[in-house]
């Protein structure tokens, strides 16, 4: 907190810092709640706490109750000849299955074996459980000078008892050599079109203190943050059925199904915080496809806001049990001339943690403290 | 006959007879893997609770309703109900759902007339409702409410199968929500039994026991169905109330010290 303590806009910023990480009680409240899942965490690192121990496991996934069904009915229906053309099939299967591995055998003569990670039901990889994302920031050289990024809502560390996210030791040493943050172009300077840059720092401007609501920093109106605006300080919880993929944010309790059953986006009018996302599997790599943006989230500090042109396509790719490769590619016509390309990882969570609730707009301050007026009467 | 034509003949007659021995059977449940009812997917109401738990009339933009209250009305103590009585007085301005977009609390968030995805794993259920993106873990893994947890606006649920009825038991539930937009309210003492049964593929009954000693006379109980909705492709989307009620209340407003 370098701005001077005294403007309102400073003072609601660092009330905004506490009041985003906890279940909203009062300053008293906070630190008692602060106490209280510190004594949690410990508990249930040392595997002491049940509740702890049940949610970073849940690599138990659902079969596909319709598949054995139908199964079973095709096999009641079906002869003997059948079971004669099935008996051929099986006999190509394995051959394919052999046929398909005999490069990989060759491979592991040069170099050690391959990982390959434990699979659902439904054939894909099982990237169930709590990860902590790291390096996927759209972090470009030279960025404007702004005073936001003096501020408590995004440039303090929060307390250690909120890095539920924390990684393990095993991804934590592996992060060392993982790309992060811009990629494409390498040398991080944006394909900016002159017109979006000179809104962007003329927006920037009008931010510190904010000239009105629209200059508000997002992540302080408690805005579902996009794809790029969430607060990695937060765990990730993923959760796979047949036909979805679910990506669970603790930061501001954002769930994005991600449906891989071969839909269509909604309709062109249709404008969301966390834009329209639809996947597919290529091989052991789920890509998203988000679309449908609204224009009102923010990128980076630097970076307030994007056009609703917005497309994005995520690359989730599991590397080892510890980390998934991730990789964002953003397309938005109406700021850049070209794409860019963001990498970063999720890396597995620390045992025993899980997502807690993240009550935001339940207890910030900052705007009746901006505005000097509440959401109800007499406040 | 010969034998051989006899086993035909009965043959034949089975698979005829097939089809309508199968539709005279009621409609099987889907299940998940596990054997238990699969409750994957999108539920929404179609009751006026989220309005009134109890009988109320018409009135401008709430529909009016026949009350979801087994016996008819809610058990309040006599402070309590005054209480109620005085929410009731300013509720266009005081309801923390409606007002403030607050997270609803268990079990209005059930009932409000928005759609939710119950994402269901075996030790996990997860429920994620279009209102304000509010989401709750129902654990399922057989562990109890942790000790020393605080209050939660959606409370801590930990959930088990009783047959085929899912049984989630709520606590540390937050004092500040209320149960509906009429001002029924309940203390940080709410302990909510919550039962989802599916009583066909499409449908599931929703009952919930409020027990909350510091504001009812004794245990009371609500029950409503659950609809799948079944459009095709549908999905939740977003109703960030957060946002349209800062546009609305902030949105012309001048923050204190700006320049002129």
């Amino acid at each position: 907190m370098s701005v001077a303590n005294a403007s309102p806009t400073g003072r609601s910023h660092q009330i905004m810092t506490v009041a985003n990480a906890s279940p909203t009680r009062s300053a008293s409240a906070t630190a008692r709640s602060l106490e209280k899942r510190r004594s949690h965490q410990v508990m249930s690192g040392a595997n002491a706490s049940p509740a702890g121990r049940s949610h970073q496991i849940m690599s138990v996934a659902n079969a596909s109750p319709t598949r054995s069904a139908s199964a079973t009915a095709r096999s009641l229906k079906k002869g003997r000849s059948h079971q004669v053309i099935r008996r051929i099939l099986l006999h190509i299967a394995v051959a394919s299955i052999l046929a398909g591995s005999l490069p990989a055998l060759q491979a592991q003569d040069q170099t050690p074996a391959k990982w390959t990670p434990a699979r659902t039901p439904d054939g894909h990889p099982d990237m169930q459980g709590m990860w902590a994302r790291r390096g996927a920031a759209m972090a470009e050289a030279n960025p404007p000078k702004t005073p936001l990024s003096e501020f408590g809502s995004t440039g303090q560390p929060y307390p250690t008892v909120f890095n539920t996210g924390v990684s393990t030791p095993q991804a934590a040493s592996a992060l060392a050599n993982r790309p992060a943050g811009v990629i494409e172009p390498a040398d991080r300077v944006l394909p900016w079109r002159p017109e979006a840059d000179a809104a962007r720092r003329e927006f920037l401007s009008h931010m510190i203190p904010p000239a009105s609501l629209k200059y508000v920093e997002a992540s302080a109106r408690c805005v579902p943050p996009g794809l790029l605006g969430g607060d990695d300080r937060h765990p990730y919880q993923i959760v796979q059925r047949p036909g979805s993929f679910v990506l669970m944010y603790e930061y501001n309790h954002v769930t994005r199904v991600i449906y891989t059953d071969g839909r269509p986006h909604v309709g062109p009018n249709i404008g969301l915080y966390m834009g329209d996302s639809i996947g597919r599997w290529e091989g052991d790599t789920l890509v998203v496809d988000t679309t449908n943006f609204n224009d009102k989230t923010s990128f980076s500090q630097t970076i307030p806001f994007h056009s609703d042109a917005l497309h994005t396509v995520e690359r989730f790719t599991m590397v080892d049990p510890y980390i998934i490769d991730y990789q964002i590619t953003i397309e938005d016509p109406k700021m850049f001339t070209a794409p860019i390309r963001i990498a970063g990882t999720f890396a597995a969570a620390a045992k025993g943690s899980e997502l807690m609730e993240f009550a935001c707009a339940e207890g910030s301050q900052t705007l009746p403290n901006i505005f000097g007026f509440g959401l109800f009467p007499g406040q | 006959m010969s034998k051989r034509l006899t086993v035909w003949f009965a043959f034949w007659i089975f698979l005829l007879a097939l089809p309508a021995w199968a539709q005279a059977q009621p409609r099987g449940i889907p299940r998940a893997a596990d054997g238990k009812p699969d409750l994957n997917g999108l539920w929404q109401v179609l009751s006026t609770a989220a309005w009134d738990l109890e009988d109320h009339n018409g009135s401008l933009r709430v529909h009016a309703g026949q009350g979801v209250v087994e016996g008819g009305e809610i058990p309040y103590q006599a402070s309590a109900l005054a209480k109620k009585r005085d929410n009731f007085q300013r509720r266009e301005t005081d309801d923390p759902a409606e007002a403030a977009c607050y997270m609803p609390g268990v079990p209005r968030a059930t009932y409000m007339p928005f759609p939710f995805e119950i994402i269901q794993n075996p030790k996990l259920i997860t429920m994620s409702y279009e209102f304000g993106h509010a989401r709750r873990s129902i654990f399922t893994d057989g562990t109890p409410h942790p000790d020393g947890f605080p209050d939660f606006w959606m409370g801590d649920s930990r959930g088990r199968w009783e047959g085929d009825t899912l049984v989630v038991d709520v606590t540390n539930l937050d004092d500040r929500t209320w149960l509906d937009h009429a001002g029924n309210h309940h203390s940080d003492a709410l302990h909510v039994v919550e039962r989802y049964t599916l009583t066909d593929p499409d449908h599931m009954l929703y009952e919930a026991t409020l027990e909350d000693p510091k504001v009812f006379t004794r245990p009371w109980k609500i029950s409503m169905p659950l609809y799948r909705r079944m459009e095709r492709n549908v999905k939740i989307l977003e109703y960030e109330c957060v946002q349209y009620i800062q546009d609305q209340k902030y949105g012309n407003a001048k923050p204190v010290g700006a320049k002129p």
